[in-house]
Parts: C-alpha cells; sequence; structure tokens
C-alpha cells in the first residue's frame, strides 16, 4: 500500500467519523467543529485527487466563509435557557431507519457494479480557467449575478430596520 | 477497491445528511445537514471527474459550491429573521402563518 493510498483511508476514515459524531453531539458549538473537520477532510481529499482548484475553493469558501458564517448564526440565535448551547433530536427511529436503509441500498448498489480503473486524467488549472471563460462563461457570468443577488438579498432580509420587523 | 471506498464515503455523507435533517430540532443544525449532502455529491463529481478525461466534473463542482453558499447565506438569514421574530431555532415550533 502505498502511502497516498494509506493517506486516502485515514482521511476517508475521519470524514467517516466525523459525519457520523454529526448525528449524535448534544452541543452545538461542537457540532460547528464536526462540520468544519468534514470540510477541511474534503479539501484535503480534492487535494489528494489532484483537484487543487476545487480543493483550495473549499477550504476557502466553505471552512472559511460558511463556518464562520454559521458561527455567527448561531451566537445570535441560541438561548441560554435551554442548557449550554444545546441540540435536542427527535423523529429518531424513523431517522436513523431512512439513513441506514438508504445507505444500505447505495452501498449495494456501489458493490454489485463494477468499476473500470480509468485513465486517471489530471485536468490542470490552465484547462479549468480556460473552460470557464470560454465554454461555461455564461453558466460563470450567471452564478456571479446569482451570488451578488442573494447576498444582497440576505442581507435585506437579516437586516434590522425598524418598519418591516414586526414584532 | 479505493473506488468503492470513496463512492461508499459519499453515500455515507448523503445519508447522514439526510439523517441530520430528518433527527435535529434545531434549524441550524439541519443546514448543516444540507451542507453534508451537496458535498457528498461534489466528493462523487470530483472523483468521477479524476475517471474520466476532460474537466467537466471540477466545473460542476464549483458551481454546486457557489449555489451551496447562496443556500447558506439565505438559510441563515432566514434562520436569523424567524429567530427575531419567534424568539426560537427549534423548527416544531414554527407553525404559524402570517397574521394567524
Amino acid at each position: 500500500m502505498s502511502p497516498g493510498e494509506f493517506l486516502t483511508i485515514v482521511l476517508l476514515l475521519v470524514l467517516a467519523f466525523a459525519a457520523i459524531a454529526l448525528l449524535f453531539i448534544r452541543q452545538i458549538f461542537i457540532s460547528t467543529l464536526a462540520l468544519l473537520i468534514v470540510l477541511l477532510d474534503l479539501g484535503v481529499l480534492y487535494l489528494l485527487l489532484m483537484s487543487e482548484f476545487i480543493g483550495v475553493v473549499q477550504i476557502l469558501l466553505y471552512a472559511g466563509g460558511i463556518v464562520v458564517l454559521v458561527l455567527f448564526a448561531l451566537m445570535l440565535t441560541t438561548k441560554k435557557i435551554s442548557g449550554p448551547f444545546d441540540i435536542e433530536f427527535h423523529h429518531k427511529v424513523p431517522g436513523y431507519l431512512t439513513g441506514i436503509g438508504m445507505f444500505t441500498i447505495l452501498a449495494l448498489a456501489i458493490f454489485q457494479q463494477s468499476w473500470q480503473p480509468g485513465n486517471t486524467s489530471i485536468a490542470s488549472l490552465q484547462t479549468i480557467g480556460r473552460d470557464l471563460l470560454t465554454t461555461h462563461v455564461l453558466a460563470f457570468e450567471l452564478s456571479g449575478i446569482i451570488l451578488l443577488l442573494t447576498l444582497a438579498g440576505a442581507s435585506v432580509l437579516a437586516s434590522t430596520l425598524k418598519n418591516n420587523s414586526k414584532r | 477497491m479505493t473506488t468503492q471506498l470513496w463512492l461508499l464515503a459519499g453515500a455515507l455523507l448523503l445519508c447522514t445528511g439526510l439523517t441530520l435533517i430528518i433527527t435535529s430540532k434545531n434549524t441550524v443544525v439541519m443546514l448543516f445537514g444540507v451542507e453534508l449532502m451537496l458535498n457528498a455529491s461534489n466528493l462523487n463529481l470530483v472523483y468521477f471527474d479524476k475517471l474520466h478525461p476532460g474537466n467537466q466534473g471540477q466545473l460542476f463542482t464549483l458551481f454546486i459550491i457557489i449555489i451551496a453558499v447562496c443556500e447558506t447565506a439565505v438559510g441563515l438569514a432566514l434562520v436569523f429573521r424567524v429567530f427575531r421574530v419567534l424568539q426560537t431555532s427549534d423548527a416544531s415550533n414554527l407553525t404559524n402563518l402570517k397574521d394567524s
């Protein structure tokens, strides 16, 4: 087993452990840290798959942006009266049954299929940049517009203007 | 064998996200579940991008990440707004419509 494969398996195990731990952690900040572990781990896995661009975007946007946003939202929306930032769970039996059942079906489908080891093509950063600005330029520009509109709309939704907050 | 491991990790992320959405009461933690499910699709897309020539998978992953950022921003803004009006972030308490 090469060091790369060993590292991949270790990272996949950490990913699985952190994702399953999210289901059982009852304190919301520790839960956020478990989500951060999952997102950073995915970023490193993308780097191992030779997708440097996606790996860096994942670490910057998810681990840097979304987790900070989530932490802000948590601090603003959690009340201390129900214990120290506790998460409550409900519908446990149907939830776990759905999850385990769906995982079983997917695992059966994965193991029944015979996967061809592909040619492990490596797309360089240059071809990604060229494709973004030639073949996929419409989607690229539209995603920029969507991002702008969404962030403006989100800040309007969360704003504390007096006349549109009805208490 | 390694291919199955990668795909199993993606399937596990998807099922964990689904279970988290069903079992959690807190709306922010439900958003964690949505993030996990989106990341499961990203993992599969990047892996299949490695198996096939071209870079369609990585480009698609980039767009999914952008949409996920938009979704998180709007979702957290909604959570914040609902909390200001109803003083709760518990999804099972959100049973009122406007003016009711």
